[in-house]
């Protein structure tokens, strides 16, 4: 009898330790702490830290693209280092380092390849996404004999598809999972392409340029037609201001009619209609864009600013068609990422070592994390969004 | 840019009037943000010191205050005095981190 309760006792002593509380993962994401190169696991709905990755390299632009799972987040480092983490474990599943220099990356349509963008070598690096073994090196050699162009904008499109911009080279460049080759190589689109962005449904690629006036479009419905330079007056070229942080396009810039534009070298956000590609109209705003982000209901865009006027943020009202709110959550306002359903907004304020979440709605702070030196906000939501 | 300006000496000689931790922030962080935060090059080049010893302080100080045409480069000059450029490259070219 004693026998069968010792085994009894520890058959449940057993069980207890393997039961794991189960847990999703949707309302996770991942926060850069860019200067330790680490990040931190948060929790949007507790607005809580729940874990914590250090040895991820120099993070000093990094970004993430999160696996169809949502179990898994990759993260680009600026030291060419792209990292598996486990986000449930909180543990690192793979590391490499595939560059010298490197910008960011992109998850193809069926999860199933990473694409890395790299500035030195010039180029992008295609990986397995279970094991991050190097697939194919593309690269970005526009000219023989000369440099490889660095390559900035790399988004993932529809049909498996990789696209991406050569930033010395100023050409557009599309890369097919399927056959693992370059199927596209767009010529002179433009001077000094410095992103690229592509529209939530994956239709257009939109490329900004900084060495002229104007952006180019890539109709992904109909690739033979190739680029075409729209908004070429948009901007100021010869009165432009001193760019202190190049303005980042990314495809929530958009809503069901309007792409919303940084100015370059110019305090204004210009809305673009996304049928037409005429600009709508130009917003003055307090100073240089950085980046755009449109709320989820599309009521909304909320704005960041560079050096020197990095601790605001405005938020530009659709319907009305005016700024509406100017907030001031302190030095060095990074980044900002909506929960999925946009009730809540998270800011990266760097020199203050927070994370800021607002209520996108009455604009109150609701609470302040504590992290060091972040910058770069990604929740798991991500994962079923085209270029995201 | 004014290619033949030559900077006065004193700005690379004098730390007067100048906030070393704000620039060794604003150097780090917002020049950083094309240079990277360890300095070590990205849409910019390197600003490391193994990599600016062949490059003359004038040189670089013009670069720094009226930027680079057609290139991404800005002109700090509304930003920064010319002894806070000054010590920037004094900083860079001494900087052993």
């Amino acid at each position: 009898m004693s026998k069968i309760l010792t085994t009894s006792f520890l058959l449940t002593i057993i069980l207890s330790c393997s039961h794991r509380e189960l847990r999703g993962t949707g309302d996770l994401g991942v926060v850069i702490e860019r200067a330790s190169g680490s990040i931190k696991i948060v929790n949007h709905t507790t607005k809580k830290i729940v874990g914590d990755v250090k040895g991820l390299g120099d993070l000093s632009h990094a970004s993430a693209v999160f696996d169809r799972s949502q179990k898994y987040v990759y993260i680009f480092g600026r030291d060419g280092g792209l990292t598996k983490v486990d986000i449930l474990r909180s543990k690192i599943s793979k590391r490499v380092i595939q560059a010298g220099n490197s910008i960011g990356g992109a998850i193809s349509q069926n999860g199933k390849f990473i694409a890395v963008s790299n500035y030195e070598p010039g180029g992008v690096n295609i990986f397995d996404s279970k094991d991050l073994k190097l697939i194919k090196t593309i690269p970005a050699l526009a000219i023989e004999g000369q440099a490889a162009s660095k390559v900035i904008g790399l988004v993932d499109a529809p049909n498996n598809l990789f696209v991406f911009s050569l930033y010395n080279a100023g050409e557009i460049w599309i890369f097919n999972t399927s056959k693992m080759e370059v199927i596209k190589k767009f010529k002179g689109i433009g001077l000094l392409p410095y992103d690229g962005l592509i529209t939530p449904d994956g239709r257009y690629y939109v490329a900004g340029l900084f060495g002229e006036d104007g952006v180019v479009v890539l109709d992904l419905w109909d690739i033979e037609k190739g680029p075409r330079k729209v908004l070429t007056k948009y901007g100021k070229k010869d009165k432009r201001t001193p760019v202190y942080k190049m303005p980042h396009l990314e495809g929530w810039a958009s809503d069901g009619e309007s792409l919303y534009i940084p100015g370059i070298g110019d305090n204004q956000l210009h809305i673009v209609n996304k049928k037409t590609w005429k600009k709508n109209r130009s917003i003055n705003v307090k100073s240089q864009v950085v980046f755009a982000i449109s709320k989820p209901d599309r009521r909304s865009v909320w704005i960041n600013f560079a050096y020197p006027k990095n601790e605001f943020i405005q938020i530009f009202d659709t319907q009305t068609k005016k700024i509406v709110k100017e907030l001031r959550p302190g030095k060095g306002v990074l980044h900002m990422e909506f929960t999925p359903r946009g009730e809540e907004v998270w800011l990266s304020v760097r020199d203050e070592n927070k994370i800021q979440i607002y209520d996108s709605y009455t604009y109150e702070l609701l609470e302040e994390i504590v992290i060091n030196n972040p910058s770069g906000i990604f929740f798991t939501n991500r994962s079923g969004k085209i270029g995201l | 840019m004014c290619v033949g300006l030559v900077a006065p000496a004193t700005v690379f000689s004098s730390d007067k009037n100048v906030d070393k931790q704000a620039l060794i922030h604003l150097v780090k962080n917002d020049c950083g943000s094309c240079h990277g935060l360890l300095l070590n090059g990205g849409l910019g080049p390197s600003l490391l010191k193994k990599d600016l010893q062949h490059k003359s302080d004038k040189y670089l100080f013009n670069i720094i205050k009226f930027g680079r045409m057609k290139r991404a480069m800005p002109s700090w000059k509304e930003q920064l005095s010319d002894q806070e450029i000054g010590w920037i490259i004094k900083y860079l070219k001494s900087n052993n981190e």
